[in-house]
């Protein structure tokens, strides 16, 4: 128990430097890819409601605190963090799930809540970002190729769990 | 009491939650107002020295590519020199002509840290107050115009970028008295719009846009870039331009701050003037 969750931990940390230090500067077309979000959606599904807010909030912080994005990275990681247990439970068709990945839960009910998660954060995301700002077209693109950016990418990581 | 504790039990998560996405929203409507919070941005001490490594590991990777654009710069440089040696010469200009130019001192800096995917960007300087830095400050890099100093700290400073939906910037076209602003509307890097050009059509595509001049931060004619296409919005009187900005904001390095000498003296003096 105490392994899995500082497994995790470390994972999530590993994955928030590779963030700040190699992705948030690569961009193509303005598109930014969240990879964090790969330990995200695999942690444990037994984790309480609680845990996940916490571990989100923090992460969320963290990520604003060295990218200067305030608040907009608290605010979308903790609503998925919040929202992931629901929706781990609407997606998979087995009752049992321990870590939501591919080989668990299935290619079809994985990568449906895979794709939520994404969608539901980088909606967040960008719509927070577009605070002082609005065109309907930008936001909607940045949202969608976003989306796919990091799904792909969670999907070429997905090939070496 | 009772009925309390078993709210609690059953609902303290959501309460959780909306307090931490509250506490987010109060960030993010704070955020804007960097003064405050330097602590909270990447010009406090531990991300600055994160991002102070990882600029020295990564300005390693394309030192040739660099070194070229130095080059072609310095060649560049030396024959403006030569020109202008020849103009000189050719005028008898005295000193005197020449002192605006002098107005300005500049701080050579580097950028630790940059960002142009978002629509309010900013980028991180390696320089501080204790270098001599002050807030509203303006920065160029070789190419020309980039930012302005938002806010520093002992030995860092963040600068909001160009390619920043809040940026405006006081700009003309050159060789003439047409003055606009330059905004940035989120998305293309290499393009931002010149606002509030007057109704008589005095430019053409392809004409240089410059520093007005009428802000401290930057001497007149420092360059931005060209106008591409000018256009009307249906309901406004002034023009718009579209305008490809010079400098290359995904690899922008080496830039210098500018600092007015006698700024202080003209701020008392325009104080003075109000009263």
């Amino acid at each position: 128990m105490k392994n899995t969750l500082l497994k995790h931990l470390l994972l999530l940390a590993f994955l928030l430097f590779v963030q700040v230090m190699v992705l948030q500067p690569v961009h193509f077309w303005s598109l930014t890819p969240f990879i964090y979000l790969f330990s995200v959606i695999a942690w444990p599904a037994n984790w309480s409601v609680y845990r996940n807010l916490l571990i989100g909030f923090i992460s969320g912080l963290i990520l604003d605190f060295c990218l200067d994005t305030p608040g907009m990275h608290t605010m979308s990681l903790t609503l998925v963090a919040y929202l992931r247990l629901p929706l781990l439970r609407w997606c998979s068709v087995k009752e049992d799930i321990v870590e939501p990945s591919e080989k668990s839960m299935g290619f079809l009910s994985f990568w449906k809540y895979a794709f939520l998660m994404v969608l539901i954060h980088h909606s967040c995301f960008f719509l927070v970002e577009s605070f002082s700002f609005f065109s309907l077209l930008t936001l909607l693109f940045r949202i969608l190729g976003s989306t796919l950016a990091s799904l792909l990418l969670l999907f070429f990581l997905e090939r070496f769990r | 009491m009772h009925s309390l504790i078993q709210f609690f039990l059953r609902f303290g998560h959501v309460v959780l939650f909306l307090l931490m996405e509250a506490f987010a929203f109060v960030l993010l409507v704070q955020g804007n107002d960097f003064q405050h919070s330097v602590v909270f941005t990447s010009a406090n001490r531990v991300s600055g020295q994160l991002y102070t490594w990882r600029h020295q590991t990564s300005s390693y990777f394309n030192l040739r590519e660099k070194n070229q654009v130095l080059w072609q710069q310095n060649s560049d440089l030396q024959k403006r020199v030569a020109a202008l040696e020849a103009t000189l010469q050719a005028y008898q200009i005295q000193e005197q002509a020449l002192k605006p130019a002098l107005d300005f001192e500049y701080i050579h800096a580097r950028v630790i840290k940059n960002s142009v995917s978002m629509m309010s960007n900013y980028f991180t300087l390696d320089v501080g107050k204790e270098d001599g830095v002050e807030k509203g400050m303006g920065v160029v890099s070789p190419d020309g115009v980039v930012g302005i100093v938002k806010a520093c700290s002992p030995h860092y400073s963040v600068v909001l970028s160009v390619l920043n939906v809040q940026a405006r910037i006081s700009c003309k076209v050159q060789h003439s008295d047409v003055v606009g602003s330059l905004t940035w509307e989120g998305g293309d890097t290499h393009k931002a719009l010149m606002m509030e050009l007057p109704n008589y059509q005095m430019w053409a595509a392809g004409d240089t846009i410059v520093t007005s001049g009428f802000s401290s931060a930057f001497p007149e004619g420092l360059p931005i870039g060209t106008i591409v296409r000018t256009f009307k919005k249906p309901a406004e009187g002034f023009y718009r331009a579209e305008v490809a900005l010079f400098p290359r904001f995904e690899t922008l390095d080496n830039v210098r701050l500018l600092r007015k000498v006698h700024q202080e003296e003209q701020q008392l003096l325009e104080k003075e003037a109000m009263q």
